[in-house]
This record gives structure tokens, C-alpha cells and sequence, in this order.
């Protein structure tokens, strides 16, 4: 007996750890979403063992472990939250697992009215950054490129932003999330400008039409928001050799940092002998520039960025000033430094920071006949902003900035009289923004600005609210509303401060639906309101006099964008268009009118094809807009006569080569190929003629056709 | 003696455990080799990130996870769309060990592979190729006997136009200095990555078609 129980003890003993291995469960189930839809692919396991399982095709799993007690499964796929429950792992185990999509999958919703973004990254954007360069109306100008954008119009006289009714001071330019407060060279009457940024500076741009973010202010129309790249990982030299100058660049990169030197030299009197120029040059645009850029990544998620650049320009010419005959000269010679510093970095995995301070100074002196305007202005804007995680799909998004506005400008009179404005601003502003994904599919951003300006002693707060709503696999439906606060321009703060902020409200919808990679389909429908706007009446030596916040208007219009790259295989392009009603009373206009800027139908077509075989890419770009009024001073309807149609058809074709490792680039664009010589707009004259009648003087573009021959070379 | 037994039997255990994890990781990397199915390729990634989940302190279970992802879009003719899919899922994993161990020649090379794979129309080539070679010269800095580095940057080039400063010609010293590690570098821990090899050899093998013609 004794024998046999100790034969028994030394069986189970010995065959205790064979039954403990052999003891095993089975754990099987179905893994669905919240619908019923069976999801393949899922792992389904045991924490902190190896034990687990795949779901099949129709979402079944099953899998054997040797746990044997209280345990946790997990279930987790990509675009869905992870899902665990506690086991008792004591006998097998059925069950269903309903999983929950996650709201931050690279497919959720993204907040897109209002605005056109063009980067690699986002599902949202609408451009890529290399189609600046190869859009051929924009011969390299980032603006001209935006101007392609449904909401822009046409604009070819003048060479800047004019976004959905408003004047050019109602758009705002921001690098890296920092004011750039001269984003354009200066604008002197009837000859077009352009941008002053290169665009190779950029990997992306985020052009706003309207209903923005908190995050900026200081502009009641547009928002442009352009990023610059990050740190160089390779040693480059570049020289541009082009029809109207050079330019040399060099970029040396090292372990965390990267340098990059550039300079350049711009000449125009060539091409006003060459093609003839409808402007009487007296002096033709010649300008130098630099540029450096500097970036310092410390660790994975800081970045520091340096971006410093300056230019002299100098032009003057002759236009035609009134009935007397006698042109009036115009010279202009500016020197301008912009400089933008940044810093961001993570201070942990839920919470990042973005600090910086941008600074443009302009030194212009500016000749009107005999009259001489010196205006200096120095503008400094520091400002930092925090992204915090708060939880799953809420994001919030609070910061500050100080811009100082420092303002002098002396107008020397030939007869002896000098008359200085100035003016000095402290403007703080104050936003807080979360941003809530309630689930996939839906979106809300609200938001809430406040600034105080110091020149005027006044507050503003200004409530803003943006939704987007998914409502297919690559459709999405947006809104947005919100206020918008722009200090009095600086033309009116010289001569008085007692003025209060301008005003609008912005209304949006938009509908979108695709894929920018291959055909993608948006309509935004908009309205605003604008109140305490600006207005003046002449008075003595022409300066503005009576200046109040009396004026208003209202906008209201659709935009219309399609790209196709799919259709056919190498040929891309893009149609948009535009149409706006919009009236306003602002400045000296007697009544409500629509601005002389504004064309109430815009249309344009940019279309790029590749030809694999020459290495070369054929674009052609193609602008039309309806007239634009005009004042005639012998009517007594204000603003009541229209130019006619606006049209341009511009062609060009960049070659690509080889040198050395490096590729290079022969390009070669042709501006108005058809040659129309269309009147942009009349500019009347000051003076009446003997009969009492005012004459019109037509405002033409400056070259009729423009052609631009350039090699780009990189070693 | 009581000290004895216990430093015997913890060091019994700890062998017992890692050799648990050793003998699943290389039954799993044997496996990688011979399947050619994305399904069976995806659900193998998802042993590979069951054994991360377990042993958080090792970079190798969720590399191989995402080198599964990555591998499971060569095959049954998946769609662009789908790809994106996949290779999402494995940046997650190369996120989540880069951020540890951002010094490990091997991440930036599959991070570099994950670039070249995600260029799937002639749209997205300028982008990621550019992302591929910064990867690569990451993993090259930080280990320049890494053959992959090689392999990766002769295919880089390999797939670049001849006008971007690509093509056969220029790719193929790099492919046969990858070949030629590949062939003497003998791997001495199985768990240790050793891709590469194969499609290396069918570039250098098309450069010398090229050549001919």
C-alpha cells in the first residue's frame, strides 16, 4: 500500500509538469467595429506573453495559451483605439470584441474652409511646393503662384494678393508662424510687384481665403502662411543665370546644422530696350540681395531656425500725370531687412512649443515730382505658442505676441515744407483654440482672440468657429465664422490715432471631395460684412483729412477648384474659378461702390504636362477676368465704368539636365504669348482740361509680352 | 548553499526566459524568409509585435513587426492605397524604437526602405527619395559596415532618372560594395537583420542588363 502510494506520488509528481504544459486554453472570438463589421488583421493577444492571435477575413480568431489565470487580452489595429478586458483564463474563453476607431488616424477629418494649403504631408492640401516653380504666369514669385487659387483675382497691374474683395493691407504674410510684415517688394503706382520671399525657401504654404485661426490676426481677409525648410542634409552650390541677372548660393551642412549663403543682382534696363515697355523708364528696377539661412537641430524634436535677408532697390520713371502734358517723375530706393528666429521643441510627448521673434525694417525714400517721402518703419513681432495633447482628439492650442510698430515718414515739399507723421504701436494679442475630433468624422476648432493696440488705446475680442464634417471616404464638408481685427493702415495712423479697429465677419461652407494626388473637387461659397472701415475725405496738400470709422460693405461670392492628375498619365492640371459681388465704403468713395480692383468673374486654368523623353516639362497658364470698374470724374456714378476683359496666356517649358551629381535646370517662360494689350484700369488725372473734362490715363502692364531665360545650375 | 541555489535557479530561469524569447524571435525570422503572401506576412508582423509587447526592452521584435508590414506590400499586386496602409502601420513601430534608440544603424535603414517603398507613382519619387537618402546617411554615420546602407543607396539611385542623378550606372558601385559585404560578412547572432542581400543581387544583375544593351 505504502509502496504503491509513493509510486503514485512519483507518477503525478513526474507527469505534474507534462500536465501543467499540456493544461491549455483556448481563447477564440470576433473582432468587429462599432457596426458589425468584421475587421481582419487585428492582433488579439495576452499581455505580456507571447500568446496570441491574427483575426482571419471574416474577423474570427482563435489561439491556444498555457495561462491559467486572471490575465489581460488586448486587442489593437492601426486606426483604432486598443481595446483590452481582463480574462480568467480557467476555461476557454468565446468572445466578441467590438473595436472603436481612433480619431487620429491620417484619414480623420482635417479643418479645411478657407483654406488652400500646398505641402507634401497633408491629405488637405491642394498644391505642392515644386508647383511654384513651375506654374509658368508665376515665373518664381510664390504670390503669382497663390494667385492660381480660386479667390484671387487677377491682378496684373498691381502684382499682390487681393483675396475675395479685399484690399492688399487686408492680407497678412507669416513665416514659420511670425509676421513678415514686407512681403512684398514696394509698390509704386502702375508698375506690377511681386514677392520678396524666394520660394525655395519654403516646403509649404497654407494660403487662407478667410474664417482662419485664432492663432492670427491683424488681417481681415487672408492669412498666408508659409513654412520654411528644415535643416540641409547636403552640401550644395547653385548658380541662376537668368535674362534679368544672377544669383549665387551656397549651402554647407554638418552633423545638427546647415548654412546657407545667397546672393543676387537684378537688372531690368535690358528688357525695356528689348520689348518696349509701355512705362516711361527714367531709371529701370536694378536691385542686390542676400540671404542667409541657418538651422540648428539640437535633438529629434527642437529646431532652431535663423532666416535673415536684405535687398536695396532703386527705379524711377515718368507717368503720364494729367492734361498739362508734362509727365511726373517717380523714383524709389528701398532697403529693407527681414530677419526671423525661431525655436520649437517638445517638452514632452503630449505637449510642444513654438517660440520666435521676426523683425523688418524699411528705410524708403520715395520721389513724387519734386516732393521727396522718406518713411522708415520698423516692425517686431514676438511670439510664442503652446500645442498641448489634452487626450485622445483634443488638441489645444493657447500663445501671445508683442508686435512693436515704429513709424516715420518725412514729406519734403520742393517748396521748403516739411510735414512728418509718425507714430509708435504696441500690439498684444492674446488666443486660446482647442481643437475637438469627436470622432473620425467630425471636427470643431473654436477659437478666441484679443488684442490690445496701444496707438489707438483699444481692445478687441474676436470669437472664431471652424467644423468639418466627413461624409465619404474622401469627401468632407466645412464651415467656418468668426471676426477679424485690423489696426488702422499706417497712411492713417500718421496723421491721427484717434481710430478704432476695422472690422469683418466672415461666413464660410465649403464642400470637397478626392485626393490632390489624383483628381480632387472643392466649392466654398462665402460671405462677409466689414464695418468701421476707414474713410476720408481730401484735404489740404491731398493729405486724408476727416478720418473716421464709418465706413462698411459686404462681400459675397464661390470658389471653384479642380485638379486632375489621374485622367492622363504625365499631364496635370488645375481650373479654377471665382465669381465675388461685393460693394464697400471705404477711403474717399463718396458711397458704397465696388473697388476698382475687384473683377467680378476670375477664371484660370494652369495645366503641366511631362515629356519623359526630352526631360523637359511644357506648362501653360491661362488667366481671364470680366472688367473691373473704374472711376471717370466727368460721370456722376462713382466707380460706375468698367475696363474690358482681362485675359493672359502664359507658356513655359523647363528642361532638366545632368552636371556632375547633380541636376540642373534650363528654364524658359513667355508671359501674354497672344500679346494682348489689355487696359488693366484708368487712373484719372488731378487736373481738368480747358473744357472742364477730366482725363482717363489707361494703365497698361508694364512689358506687353515678358520673356524670361534662365539656367540654373547646381554643383 | 541557499545563495547557491538561488543565483543557480535565477540564472536557470533567466536563460530559460531569454532563450523563450530567442527561440521565438528566430522561428519567426526563419519564417519571415519563405512566405510570400501579405496576409500570412501581416499576421506574422503581429507575432513579431506580440513578443515587443512582452520584452519592452528590445528594438528587434517590433523592427521585425515593421519590416513585416513593409515586406507584405510586395506581394498579391496591392494597390497603392493599401500599401499606404501598411507602411503606416510600420512607421508606427519605427517611431516608437527610434525614439530609444536613435543610434542603431539597422532603424534608419528600414526607415530608409519604408521611404523608398511608399513611392508608389512618379509623384511621390522627389519627396521620399530625399528621405530615403537622409536615412541613409544616418545609418551609414552610425554604422558604415552596415551593408544595407549600401544596397539601400545603390537602389535609391538605381530607381532615380538618369536627369536627377540616378540611374544603372551610377548605382552600381554602391550595389557591389553591398554585394560584396553581404557575401563576407558573416552574421554571427541569427536575430540580427540580414535583408537585402537578394535584391541586391537582382539589381546588380539588371545594371549589367542595361550595360549589354
Amino acid at each position: 500500500m505504502k509502496q504503491a502510494f509513493k509510486r503514485t506520488i512519483t507518477t503525478i509528481l513526474l507527469l505534474f509538469p507534462a500536465i501543467f504544459v499540456l493544461a491549455q486554453t483556448t481563447v477564440s472570438g470576433l473582432v468587429t467595429t462599432k457596426q458589425g463589421k468584421p475587421i481582419p488583421g487585428v492582433n488579439i493577444f495576452i499581455k505580456d506573453t507571447y500568446d496570441g492571435a491574427s483575426s482571419d477575413d471574416e474577423g474570427w480568431f482563435t489561439f491556444r495559451t498555457s495561462e491559467n489565470a486572471k490575465q489581460v487580452l488586448m486587442a489593437t489595429f492601426i486606426g483604432y483605439k486598443s481595446w483590452e478586458q481582463e480574462i480568467d483564463l480557467t476555461s476557454d474563453i468565446k468572445l466578441k470584441i467590438e473595436l472603436q476607431e481612433s480619431v487620429n488616424t491620417l484619414d480623420a477629418v482635417t479643418i479645411t474652409a478657407g483654406s488652400f494649403t500646398a505641402d507634401d504631408e497633408g491629405r488637405a492640401s491642394v498644391m505642392k511646393p515644386l508647383d511654384i516653380y513651375t506654374t509658368p504666369s508665376a515665373n518664381g514669385d510664390v504670390m503669382a503662384a497663390i494667385r492660381t487659387m480660386p479667390g484671387t483675382q487677377a491682378s496684373a497691374d498691381d502684382g499682390r494678393l487681393l483675396v475675395r474683395g479685399g484690399d492688399v493691407y487686408e492680407t497678412a504674410t507669416y513665416i514659420d508662424g511670425l509676421v513678415a510684415a514686407k512681403p512684398y517688394y514696394s509698390k509704386t503706382p502702375d508698375v506690377a510687384t511681386r514677392g520678396r520671399f524666394s520660394p525655395s525657401l519654403f516646403t509649404g504654404v497654407q494660403f487662407n481665403t478667410g474664417g482662419y485661426s485664432a492663432e492670427y490676426g491683424q488681417a481681415l481677409s487672408s492669412v498666408l502662411v508659409l513654412n520654411s525648410t528644415g535643416k540641409a542634409e547636403n552640401d550644395n552650390t547653385g548658380i541662376s543665370l537668368m535674362s534679368v541677372g544672377g544669383e549665387a548660393n551656397h549651402t554647407s551642412s554638418w552633423d545638427k546644422s546647415s548654412l546657407m549663403l545667397s546672393g543676387g543682382y537684378i537688372n531690368f534696363s535690358g528688357y525695356n530696350k528689348i520689348f518696349n515697355s509701355n512705362i516711361d523708364w527714367g531709371k529701370p528696377v536694378e536691385s542686390v540681395n542676400g540671404t542667409a539661412v541657418f538651422r540648428y537641430k539640437p535633438r529629434s524634436s527642437g529646431l532652431f531656425k535663423a532666416y535673415v535677408t536684405t535687398d536695396y532697390g532703386n527705379l524711377a520713371y515718368n507717368v503720364p500725370a494729367g492734361s498739362d502734358g508734362n509727365p511726373m517723375k517717380i523714383s524709389n530706393r528701398v532697403a529693407t531687412v527681414y530677419s526671423n528666429l525661431s525655436y520649437r521643441d517638445c517638452i514632452s510627448d503630449k505637449s510642444c512649443y513654438r517660440l520666435g521673434v521676426s523683425s523688418t525694417f524699411q528705410d524708403q525714400k520715395t520721389g513724387l515730382a519734386a516732393d521727396d517721402v522718406n518713411t522708415r518703419e520698423w516692425r517686431v513681432e514676438t511670439r510664442f505658442a503652446l500645442v498641448h495633447d489634452m487626450s485622445e482628439g483634443i488638441k489645444l492650442t493657447w500663445g501671445a505676441n508683442e508686435t512693436s510698430h515704429l513709424y516715420n515718414q518725412d514729406y519734403i515739399q520742393a517748396e521748403g515744407e516739411t510735414y512728418t507723421g509718425k507714430f509708435k504701436d504696441h500690439l498684444l494679442g492674446v488666443f486660446v483654440e482647442p481643437e475637438i475630433k469627436f470622432s473620425k468624422n467630425l471636427a470643431i476648432r473654436p477659437g478666441l482672440r484679443s488684442e490690445y493696440s496701444s496707438v489707438i488705446n483699444r481692445w478687441n475680442v474676436a470669437p472664431r468657429f471652424a467644423v468639418a464634417l466627413k461624409t465619404g471616404e474622401d469627401a468632407q464638408l466645412s464651415g467656418a465664422w468668426g471676426m477679424y481685427h485690423q489696426t488702422p493702415q499706417p497712411d492713417y495712423l500718421k496723421l491721427t490715432t484717434n481710430l478704432d479697429f476695422e472690422k469683418a465677419t466672415h461666413y464660410i461652407l465649403s464642400y470637397q471631395f478626392g485626393d490632390v494626388s489624383e483628381r480632387l473637387f472643392r466649392a466654398e461659397a462665402y460671405y462677409k460684412t466689414y464695418s468701421d472701415l476707414v474713410t476720408y475725405s481730401a484735404g489740404e496738400n491731398g493729405l486724408p483729412s476727416n478720418l473716421q470709422n464709418t465706413g462698411d460693405g459686404y462681400a459675397g461670392g464661390l470658389d471653384i477648384f479642380w485638379r486632375d492628375q489621374k485622367t492622363i498619365k504625365g499631364f496635370d492640371y488645375w481650373v479654377t474659378y471665382s465669381y465675388i459681388d461685393t460693394k464697400r465704403k471705404y477711403k474717399y468713395y463718396p458711397e458704397k461702390a465696388t473697388p476698382e480692383f475687384v473683377s467680378a468673374h476670375t477664371f484660370s486654368v494652369v495645366g503641366k504636362y511631362w515629356v519623359n523623353k526630352i526631360n523637359t516639362q511644357i506648362g501653360m497658364s491661362f488667366t481671364a477676368a470680366s472688367g473691373r470698374p473704374y472711376n471717370d470724374p466727368n460721370s456722376t456714378v462713382f466707380n460706375g465704368e468698367k475696363t474690358k476683359m482681362y485675359s493672359d496666356l502664359s507658356l513655359n517649358f523647363s528642361h532638366v539636365f545632368y552636371l556632375g551629381n547633380q541636376y540642373s535646370v534650363f528654364y524658359c517662360s513667355v508671359n501674354n504669348v497672344l500679346g494682348n494689350d489689355n487696359i488693366l484700369s484708368y487712373r484719372p488725372s488731378d487736373l481738368a482740361d480747358a473744357q472742364g473734362n477730366y482725363n482717363l490715363i489707361p494703365v497698361k502692364r508694364d512689358l506687353k509680352r515678358m520673356v524670361f531665360v534662365g539656367l540654373f545650375l547646381n554643383f | 548553499m541557499k545563495t547557491i541555489i538561488t543565483i543557480l535557479f535565477v540564472a536557470i530561469a533567466t536563460t530559460a526566459f531569454s532563450s523563450k524569447y530567442e527561440e521565438a524571435m528566430k522561428a519567426n525570422i526563419d519564417k519571415l524568409y519563405t512566405l510570400n503572401s501579405s496576409v500570412e506576412l501581416q499576421a506574422l508582423a503581429n507575432q513579431f509585435e506580440r513578443i515587443a509587447n512582452a520584452e519592452t526592452d528590445k528594438w528587434l521584435p517590433d523592427y521585425y513587426a515593421a519590416y513585416c508590414f513593409i515586406r507584405s506590400t510586395f506581394f498579391d499586386n496591392m494597390e497603392a492605397d493599401a500599401k499606404h496602409v501598411q507602411l503606416d502601420k510600420a512607421q508606427q513601430l519605427v517611431d516608437k524604437i527610434m525614439k530609444n534608440h536613435d543610434g542603431e544603424s539597422e532603424i534608419f535603414a528600414l526607415q530608409a526602405l519604408l521611404y523608398q517603398i511608399r513611392i508608389t507613382d512618379m509623384s511621390k519619387g522627389a519627396k521620399y527619395s530625399q528621405k530615403a537618402a537622409e536615412a541613409i546617411a544616418i545609418a551609414e554615420k552610425l554604422n558604415p559596415e552596415n551593408p544595407r546602407v549600401y544596397y539601400l543607396r545603390g537602389s535609391n539611385t538605381f530607381h532615380t532618372p538618369k536627369f536627377f542623378g540616378g540611374g544603372a550606372e551610377k548605382a552600381k558601385p554602391d550595389l557591389e560594395k553591398a554585394a560584396m559585404m553581404f557575401e563576407t560578412q558573416k552574421q554571427t547572432d541569427p536575430l540580427q537583420p540580414g535583408w537585402g542581400a537578394y535584391h541586391n543581387k537582382e539589381l546588380l544583375s539588371q545594371c549589367s542588363e542595361t550595360e549589354n544593351n
